[in-house]
């Protein structure tokens, strides 16, 4: 196996999109179990311990890794489903696990300590000081970083703890405080953070209203679009609200992240590893992005610039990119 | 007005011609002898069909129908809107089935709306739902939660529909898939013919309708002189 001029980690909500990421070039798949200890809870999706286990022979076979998101918070009194996933995952052979709460942290490097362990965007680690404690006192080798970092600030944040860093490459932009988010629980009831899901499909609903569409979480209207204008993550976070008279987006606009044109400054920044997100995507969206950012990086590595900016436009938040925190553009 | 009339004549001739064109076309977009068959076959033909293809998909893809009948229970109507055909799913609970909808489903839990194509393209993981989604081809209402499962589940599974439903003829599957390829390929041909004809008639429609205008222009010139005579 070469070695990638990025590591590139890919999502697998579903077996089939695993072996599409391995197919399309990913290095890495990350994916978690069919229950609430991963940030993905939607209904249909995710593995069970035997799709796991088959899962990571395919990988294995061909070179590449598994990573196991168990990546929410225990619910108080309710822990055993987090460690059922963490001595699963060390069953399964998985090559790391991505976890956030400190307890389950702490139960991984008592019970698992060969099982190598990473860092979750979730646990919001986005600072030097941060990031050394969980290294330092959990043994974490790799963190994901927050989406709230100009790269200078990734090249500060690797300079001074020397971590191994994941930092998004393609997906969403939310309201940059991940982990920390409850703004879908205020209107579903459920937590994003312990439950997995938010914006639950339970809660959803799309009303057709005299020409428009309605899209509503819970009892609240988040947004309402005309015909043929494009629509974007029932989530509250991009929800269209009326203030001073005006409906506009106040968190957040339908975009999605894209850094695909920044994957050298990345690298110079002494990132590690790109995080593809979307594992309640299709494999059909797994199979395209992962396959662009795979000949993106093989063309740097080949010292070509060539740019592959617009290749992805289609399949983004929205229809729209953008660079997000790494360029802070809004500033 | 002799011209007049030839020039109606004339016009109405490649109106209709060109709306045969735009409704051919229409039906021959993608898969384009699949849709056209589909477009053709009754009801109670097309069921049976549904029913040997379903049979056949439970002994290819077992996993697909267990994780299906493992979903809560619901009904989903699909609306493939450039079909005469809708469908109604059931799964979960222990039981799967795909039905030719008979008169009104307002019964149903959810309901997806899209072209055939965009709905054998997710069938089929060649395309992203939340992409049809996003850019609006795809439309859905009800319980968002029973088409995110579903969804889900179906994504699960690596389908071919075209192996799916030549396999149905045994020996004769691999001569059915290569006859059905070559129609496909050959309706393709068709269909650019036809939109290129399309076009050609579209540009008639819009030199006639020029003529047409220029025409009125000047009747309406000739009564407005003929008025003025009257009248002086």
């Amino acid at each position: 196996m070469t070695v990638s001029y990025l590591e590139l980690v890919c999502p697998a909500g579903t077996p089939a999109a695993l072996r599409a990421a391995i197919d399309a070039g990913a290095d890495t798949v990350y994916c978690g179990y069919r229950n609430c200890t991963n940030a993905r809870n939607y209904p249909g999706l995710n593995f069970d311990q035997d799709e796991l286990i088959e899962g990571v022979e395919y990988a294995h076979a061909r070179g590449r890794k598994v990573l196991v998101a168990i990546n929410t918070f225990p619910r108080a009194g309710d822990e055993k489903p987090w460690h059922k996933a963490v001595d699963e995952a060390a069953e399964a052979k998985a090559d790391a696990i991505i976890l956030a709460d400190i307890g389950v942290l702490d139960y991984a490097t008592r019970h698992q300590p060969h099982l190598r362990r990473h860092l979750s965007v979730q646990a919001s680690a986005a600072n030097a000081m941060s990031v050394s404690f969980y290294r330092d006192r959990f043994g974490v080798k790799r963190v994901v970083l927050p989406r709230v970092l100009s790269i200078e600030d990734v090249a500060a944040l690797i300079e001074k703890t020397g971590m191994e860093t994941e930092v998004f490459a393609f997906g969403s932009v939310g309201p940059m405080s991940e982990g920390r988010c409850f703004l879908s629980s205020y209107m579903t009831g459920l937590s994003p953070t312990s439950e997995g899901v938010c914006a639950p499909a339970s809660h959803v609903a799309y009303k057709e209203e005299g020409g428009c569409m309605k899209s509503c979480l819970g009892c609240v209207t988040l947004n309402q679009f005309e015909k043929d204008e494009p629509a974007p993550y029932p989530t509250p976070c991009k929800g269209r609200y009326i203030t001073h008279g005006e409906a506009r987006y106040l968190f957040e606009e339908p975009i999605g992240l894209n850094a695909i044109d920044l994957l050298p400054q990345l690298k110079a920044a002494g990132v590690t590893a790109l995080k593809i997100e979307g594992r309640q995507r299709s494999r059909a969206y797994v199979a395209e992005v992962v396959g662009t950012f795979r000949k993106a990086l093989d063309a740097l590595a080949m010292g070509s610039s060539k740019s592959f900016a617009n290749d992805l436009k289609n399949v983004a938040e929205g229809g729209r990119e953008t660079f997000g925190a790494y360029k802070k553009g809004w500033r | 007005m002799k011209q007049s009339a030839t020039t109606s004549c004339k016009s109405d001739y490649i109106l209709f011609y060109h709306r045969v064109l735009i409704v051919m076309h229409g039906n021959l977009s993608k898969f384009p002898f699949t849709q056209f068959a589909m477009r053709v076959l009754p009801a109670s033909i097309l069921q049976k069909i549904v029913d040997a293809l379903t049979h056949r998909m439970r002994s290819v893809h077992p996993r697909l129908f267990s994780n299906l009948e493992r979903l809560e229970g619901a009904t989903v109507l699909i609306e493939p809107c450039d079909l005469p055909h809708r469908f109604i799913l059931t799964f979960g609970a222990g039981e799967s089935s795909l039905e030719v909808a008979q008169g009104d489903s307002e019964d149903c839990d959810a309901t997806i709306k899209g072209n055939l194509s965009a709905l054998l393209d997710m069938l089929e993981g060649r395309i992203d739902g939340d992409k049809l989604f996003f850019s609006r081809e795809l439309e859905i209402s009800g319980d968002t939660a029973v088409v995110v499962a579903l969804r889900n589940t179906l994504d699960r599974e690596e389908i071919c529909l075209l192996d799916d439903v030549t396999s149905l003829l045994g020996p004769f599957a691999d001569p059915a898939r290569r006859a059905i390829v070559l129609a496909d390929a050959f309706a393709e041909r068709i269909r650019a013919y036809l939109e290129e004809r399309a076009q050609k008639a579209n540009c008639a429609c819009d030199s006639l309708r020029e003529e047409n205008e220029e025409l009125k222009k000047k009747l309406a010139t000739f009564e407005a002189r003929g008025k003025r005579r009257k009248a002086s």
